[in-house]
């Protein structure tokens, strides 16, 4: 006896078109129309000059402060992390900077040894993070008060 | 210098964005649009090995290890992915007093005279992967052998950490 009715499938469900709400999507254009705007005023301030070591360091010493802002206000552990590797990458910038202003390659080297330790760094906090996770199922920095007096 | 100025102000902008952005993910996919702009500033430095290795290490790992704890702890609770609290008014000013005090106290250093001057014609081989490997296993052979202990100090320790205790 075979059941007559085939069993009956179910009508598939149209995937949710996902739009980014309008409010964030004015954000970003806001934010992209920001960046256009410096752009273009950093471009008419400094027009006709050459890129000079004082430039690259300011632009290293501003990523620097924004990575150090960020890891003050923030609580999520994951972004503070981000935020070190900003910082440690700003200081790539100057250290680059410095050795193409010296035409010395070793600023490189130390460079790329930065970049090693970051990686390191960045594997070590992370599994402390999901371990971190697993025990208290949080991860933010404010969770961490065993030593808080 | 139209290298310069793009790229920095994209690089700023994305790292402002990172900062504020409540969503992880979008934050973890700004620094990488950060880290992007910074690699082609290294290679307007002249930095052609560090422009592909920052792309490499940076933007194809370390971030993509972000993005995979991010997914990995945060499938199915919201309060990894976004920043339940709004910032607190008081980190917002003290941290923002310290950043203007940090800019102010090296901004004055930068207008020197010898930070300011043209950057040198530099040799041919400035930056090439053979002139970096010749200061690597010349100069800094010992440090670079350090590297490759702590990088398997590193392994072995991540490797206990993530391990489930057995029940």
């Amino acid at each position: 006896m075979t059941d007559p009715s085939p069993t009956p499938v179910e009508p598939p469900v149209a995937a949710p078109v996902v739009v980014a709400p309008p409010r964030r999507r004015r954000r970003a254009l806001g934010a992209l129309a920001l960046v256009m705007a410096v752009i273009v005023v950093v471009g008419i301030v400094l027009r006709g000059r050459e890129a000079t070591v004082a430039m690259y360091l300011f632009l290293s010493l501003v990523l620097f402060t924004i990575g150090a802002f960020g890891v003050l206000i923030r609580r999520n552990a994951l972004v503070l992390f981000m935020c070190i590797e900003l910082m440690l990458n700003a200081v790539n910038v100057a250290f680059v900077a410095f050795a193409r202003a010296s035409g010395n390659v070793e600023g490189h080297a130390i460079v790329l040894f930065v970049m090693i330790v970051a990686a390191a760094e960045v594997a070590v906090g992370l599994a402390i993070i999901v371990s971190m996770f697993r025990r208290r199922h949080s991860a933010s920095v404010d969770d961490l008060t065993l030593l808080r007096w | 210098m139209t290298l310069f100025i793009v790229f920095g102000a994209i690089a700023l902008g994305a790292a402002l964005a990172m900062i504020f952005q409540r969503n992880s993910i979008y934050a973890a996919l700004l620094l990488v649009l950060n880290l992007l702009c910074v690699a082609v500033l290294f290679l307007s430095l002249g930095a052609e090995f560090l422009f592909a290795s920052q792309i490499i290490v940076y933007a194809g790992a370390i971030v993509i290890l972000f993005l995979f704890v991010i997914m990995l702890l945060g499938v199915d609770r919201t309060e990894i992915l976004t920043e339940p609290h709004s910032f607190q008014t008081r980190q917002i000013v003290i941290g923002g007093i310290s950043a203007l005090v940090l800019i102010g106290a090296i901004a004055p250093v930068l207008t020197s005279k010898t930070l300011s001057a043209k950057l040198p014609a530099v040799a041919k081989d400035f930056g090439t992967p053979q002139a970096i490997g010749g200061v690597l296993f010349q100069t800094y052979l010992l440090p670079f052998e350090l590297t490759g202990l702590l990088l398997l100090v590193a392994t072995i320790g991540i490797l206990m950490l993530a391990k489930r205790k057995p029940k």
